[in-house]
């Protein structure tokens, strides 16, 4: 009969044999934690490059637009129907959805409109598109050629709102497939689960006549 | 007794140190490549964090210089109905058909932009043709300074003395009590063989080239004559004054009339700087590839198309290709807009005023369609896009590695491109509209 001291130490050196299932797998969970981790921090830092790249394609895009609102008004004089008439997009500005976000149309010349390519280039192709534009045309002092126009001193301005607007990777809209459809401003504006949005604001003035 | 034996701690078999060896061996080996990998990964990320830095700075860089573009210079030197004498009959040379301009060929030239399509220097590779802008206006200041007389004493050229107490000049930092920072100042303003323009008090401009500057004491100050030497003779472009063959417009006899504003003529391409000091020491430790390490550059140019002494500059590095289009005013009734893509001949409509047959309308451009794209600097892909619709170079682009010819990963990777584009309008020409 084995006395409890040699028992007490059987046990003992048996401890030491080697690690249980129980440790065994509580090592490995711990790794798979660590492994996920750096397989997050993968994840993370390319979805940061790839949101920068587009961040930065789309303000491009916002700058682009305010600038082509800028040309457009050089077409906008002290002609009475130049504004209605001449300019591509600022006749907005005189219609019943003057200061509302809406998609601005392709231009006279198919080559600018409120859609864009991964790499920022216009196209009018859904397959190609990624970037959709809202513009908000709010006049500020009195422009000529507008209905109820009182004070037509020629020296009408408009402020010029730009967002542009592209869905998140993860997530799909509830509305509908085509959030760059006439319709949709309102909703797709609301909706910053699914959209990144970016806006940049200016102002345009009326020209003067030709130098 | 037994058991004490059989569990004693009497060491490691072999088999039991092998097996241990074995396994540590594998792990360590698991754990090295994944550090490596996440490593690699993270280096990568942050080339290509780079490469968008990169293009970012260049392309806001060449936003600012786009929109300055015609500020306090002619549109279009040919046609400006501004220009002294005046362009009669309308669409003529009358008055810069000359020795003067004809030996100052970017002077004569003086328009708002012109686009040279495929004519940079260089290029990544021989299937990328970038094109080249060149840009006219006033980029030193924003002022234009006033002439208080022009000094009879100085013999050999026009000697104008500027008002040192204009607020232009003192907006500027110009001390008159300090010679040598105001001389620097002045040079740095009106540097040698730079472009002047001379504004008369009815509206009309000329142009000139600049000798040199100086300063000299005027009362109490050291620096209180400040002074812009205007080059003469047959190879510059000659100032005509009032009076002159009964001309209405120009300097009057003692220049109390007009004020003077420096006219630049700033150029953007790709060029390949890895052998030109001190840029040279940024790619000593380059890894060697088939593509030329070309950046986007910014450079001005004398009134004769030369580089100005240390104007050069890089503003991004690992350029791949750089596109201009222009947005102008097709027809100056209607003023529809239309826009003219990078590398269409109907820029040319818009270019060169001087060597176009019919003389081109650079004052009825409106705005500038560019792009910019910039790659990393090393690859860390092993293909292209696999889309027949997209270029190559679009997306990524080939990087060979020089040790080896084959086709295999090792020897093939490719580089991630980021482009930015954007159309920039040109404001300094919104109302210039004149028909010929």
């Amino acid at each position: 009969m084995r006395s409890k001291r040699q028992i007490k130490k059987t046990r003992s050196l048996s401890k030491s044999r080697g690690y249980t299932i129980v440790e065994l797998l509580i090592a490995l969970g711990i790794f798979a934690i660590g492994i996920t981790g750096a397989a997050a921090m993968q994840s993370v830092t390319s979805g940061s490059n790839r949101h920068a790249k587009n961040l930065a394609i789309a303000s491009n895009i916002a700058e682009s637009w305010l600038d082509r609102l800028a040309i457009d008004s050089s077409a906008w004089t002290q002609d009475s129907s130049s504004l209605t008439l001449k300019t591509d997009w600022l006749v907005q500005a005189t219609t019943a959805t003057q200061d509302t976000w809406k998609i601005p149309d392709t231009n006279v010349d198919g080559d600018f409109g409120a859609t864009f390519g991964a790499l920022g280039q216009f196209t009018n192709l859904i397959s190609q598109r990624v970037f959709c534009t809202h513009i908000r045309l709010t006049p500020l002092f009195s422009l000529v050629g507008v209905a109820n126009n009182v004070d037509a001193t020629n020296n009408g301005l408009i402020r010029t709102d730009v967002r542009v607007f592209w869905p998140k990777d993860s997530t799909v809209w509830s509305e509908g497939a085509d959030y760059c459809a006439s319709g949709s401003e309102a909703s797709v504006g609301a909706d910053n689960s699914a959209f990144h949005f970016v806006y940049f604001s200016s102002a345009v003035r009326q020209s003067v006549n030709e130098e | 007794m037994k058991i004490r034996q059989k569990y004693s701690p009497r060491g490691f078999t072999l088999i039991e140190l092998m097996v241990a060896l074995t396994g540590g061996l594998f792990f360590a080996m698991f754990t090295f490549m994944m550090t490596r990998d996440i490593s690699r990964f993270f280096q990568n990320e942050a080339m290509l964090s780079d490469a968008n830095m990169g293009v970012l700075t260049g392309f806001q860089r060449l936003r600012n210089d786009i929109s300055r573009a015609g500020f306090m210079a002619s549109p279009n030197l040919r046609f400006d109905p501004k220009r002294c004498p005046a362009p009669l009959p309308a669409n003529t040379l009358n008055g810069i058909n000359n020795a003067g301009y004809d030996a100052n060929p970017e002077l004569k030239r003086l328009a708002l932009l012109r686009v040279d399509s495929g004519a940079s220097t260089a290029s990544a590779t021989s299937t990328i043709t970038p094109d080249r802008l060149t840009l006219y206006g006033n980029y030193k200041t924003s002022e234009s300074f006033s002439v208080r007389a022009k000094d009879p004493a100085v013999g050999g050229g026009i000697g104008l003395v500027l008002e040192s107490e204009s607020q232009a000049l003192l907006r500027l930092g110009y001390d008159q009590t300090n010679a040598t920072t105001a001389a620097a100042l002045l040079a740095e303003i009106f540097p040698a063989n730079s472009i002047i323009r001379v504004v008369d008090d009815t509206g009309k401009q000329q142009y000139a080239l600049v000798s040199n500057t100086s300063v000299a004491t005027f009362g109490a100050y050291p620096a209180g004559k400040p002074q812009v030497l205007l080059s003469t003779g047959a190879s510059v472009p000659s100032i005509i004054s009032r009076g002159d063959s009964n001309s209405l417009c120009g300097p009057k006899a003692n220049w109390t009339n007009v004020r003077v504003n420096p006219v630049n003529i700033i150029q953007y391409e790709l060029d390949d700087l890895s052998t030109t000091s001190p840029y040279n020491l940024f790619y000593q430790n380059e890894e060697p590839t088939s593509l030329v390490p070309v950046s986007l550059v910014r450079r001005e140019l004398s009134a004769v198309g030369l580089t100005l002494n240390n104007s050069e500059e890089p503003i991004s590095d690992y350029a791949v290709d750089f596109k201009v289009g222009l947005i102008v005013v097709e027809d100056v009734n209607t003023r529809t807009i239309k826009t003219i893509p990078a590398g269409s001949n109907d820029l040319d409509g818009y270019g060169d005023p001087i060597s176009a047959t019919n003389g081109a309308s650079p004052h009825l451009i409106r705005g500038v369609d560019v792009s910019l794209s910039v790659r990393s600097r090393v690859g860390d892909r092993f293909g292209d896009i696999d889309d027949a619709n997209v270029a190559s170079g679009l997306y990524r682009i080939p990087l060979k590695q020089a040790s080896g010819s084959g086709t295999s990963e090792e020897t093939i990777s490719f580089a991630r491109v980021r482009t930015l584009r954007a159309q920039i309008a040109t404001r300094n020409s919104r109302n210039a509209l004149w028909a010929y």
